[in-house]
């Protein structure tokens, strides 16, 4: 099995080319030769490279479920693959992101930006009890074991398990720490948000490895495509009267999202190269 | 950003009285140029805690300074708020060391948000102690690009310090020469 190749080319993931359980399982393998041997370092190279493979997997896993619909799914999947791509990036200095981990946590961010959640909970809570995940010691300020967080031992991360904690409360926040806690949706069945953005990025690209890019700016929409009388709240989402906001102005002031190629696609064929359809949010 | 200057009562010997401390860990603090000090005001708890992942802060300073935590050891508990405000904890340290302790955890921060956004925001206090009754408290929020302001406000608050030590001496001196 080529590995090399395989890391070195993931957009061939989208095309079912590979079967991922055996690359899964190839690593698995691998690592527990490596650990037998006692051979810490390759163990830990190993798992690297495991972890990337998942991260692009995973990056991959997010257009499926973007195509099904599962929205909140695809969210959740985002965060995860961008604290993986921490750990590997603590670990991993790459020069020409021959993994595509760079590109994917560029991607990820600009996925995230497209989606329409603003408000999310922020729990608060007091630690109690913390565990070290490799020899499930109790760890205190002045007492640790000898495992760092972080850090690879025969393959596997170092990360403190909270054994006991103290929930204290929840916040409403703009800016989370936990981004899967969206106010509003809690799962992809009962998920009131539209989400035009992802849809339409669906319909102009190929495949996740598409490079793309969007600038964002306010249109005024005609008048005459808003059937809302004068004294109701205005159509540009502002909650003041719609003759006190928008009504004065030459439109309703719309945000508007522009998709702009770097390469045209398939989907985008004999369209201007650089840019394509807007979609006014 | 915000950089907030105060006097303030709360010094080193201050946080080494606290009536939470027992006798073992007063001991431990007897001797240090860095206090990593809790929060004793938050909302409505009384417990002192710290900020997430204060452990790492601690054992990072403690490669280069004598440095101990204001609280005994089964007490130590830390907050995990999970906004995206970074939360790097209250400093008390002596003047002799300031210098090199904000350059020493500037990198930390630096090297710790590489891989975030760069307009993500810090938070953190430090209390410089200069052995008298009084201190100096430097409250930062900001981002971690503008965190050097606060590094170039305490070496200078640093230096004025000396400076003020330097003029009394030759005081000193001149009152014994007209005796």
């Amino acid at each position: 099995m080529n590995i090399e190749q395989i890391l070195r080319n993931p957009h061939l993931l989208y095309t079912k080319s590979h079967d991922n359980k055996a690359i899964f399982d190839y690593f698995v393998a691998k690592i527990k030769r490596h650990v037998e041997r006692d051979e810490e370092l390759l163990a830990n190279s190993t798992a690297i490279l495991q972890s990337i493979f998942k991260i692009q997997v995973d990056y991959t896993k997010v257009f499926e479920l973007f195509s099904v619909q599962k929205y909140y799914s695809a969210w959740c999947l985002l965060e995860r693959i961008e604290i993986a791509i921490k750990g590997v990036l603590w670990h991993y200095n790459f020069i020409e992101d021959e993994y595509y981990v760079l590109f994917i946590k560029e991607y990820v961010k600009k996925l995230q930006g497209l989606y329409p959640y603003k408000v999310f909970g922020s729990s608060e809570y007091i630690k109690k009890e913390t565990r070290c995940s490799i020899c499930d010691s109790i760890i205190t300020l002045r007492n640790r074991c000898p495992h760092k967080k972080g850090e690879l031992y025969m393959g596997e991360m170092c990360t403190y398990i909270i054994t006991k904690s103290e929930m204290i409360g929840m916040s409403i926040v703009d800016e989370p720490f936990n981004k899967y806690s969206v106010m509003g949706v809690t799962k992809d069945e009962d998920d009131p948000y539209k989400y035009q953005n992802i849809d339409f990025l669906l319909s102009v690209i190929d495949h996740p490895f598409n490079q793309w890019n969007t600038e964002s700016y306010k249109i005024f929409e005609p008048h005459s495509k808003f059937s809302v009388p004068r004294n109701e709240p205005c159509p540009c989402g502002s909650k003041l009267k719609y003759k006190k906001c928008c009504l004065p102005k030459p439109g309703v002031e719309m945000d508007h999202t522009q998709f702009i190629m770097k390469q045209p696609t398939m989907k985008t064929r004999g369209m201007k190269p650089t840019k394509v359809q807007k979609v006014t949010n | 950003m915000e950089l907030v200057i105060t006097s303030s009562t709360k010094t080193l010997q201050y946080w080494k009285q606290r009536p939470y401390l027992n006798e073992e860990t007063k001991h431990l603090l007897s001797d240090v140029d860095v206090l990593i000090v809790p929060d004793e005001d938050l909302r409505e708890f009384k417990t002192p805690l710290f900020p997430s992942n204060m452990m790492e802060i601690y054992d990072l300073l403690k490669e280069h300074f004598n440095v101990e935590a204001a609280i005994n050891d089964k007490d130590y508990h830390e907050l995990s708020l999970n906004s995206k405000k970074h939360r790097f904890g209250i400093y008390a340290v002596t003047l002799v060391v300031a210098p090199l302790f904000v350059t020493v955890l500037g990198n930390y921060i630096s090297d710790k948000l590489k891989h975030e956004d760069p307009t993500d925001e810090i938070e953190l206090e430090i209390i410089l102690d200069n052995n008298s009754d009084h201190s100096k408290s430097i409250k930062y929020q900001g981002t971690a690009e503008d965190f050097k302001k606060v590094v170039d406000k305490v070496i200078e608050l640093s230096k004025e310090k000396d400076e003020h030590r330097t003029d009394t001496a030759k005081s000193a001196s001149t009152v014994h020469k007209k005796s």
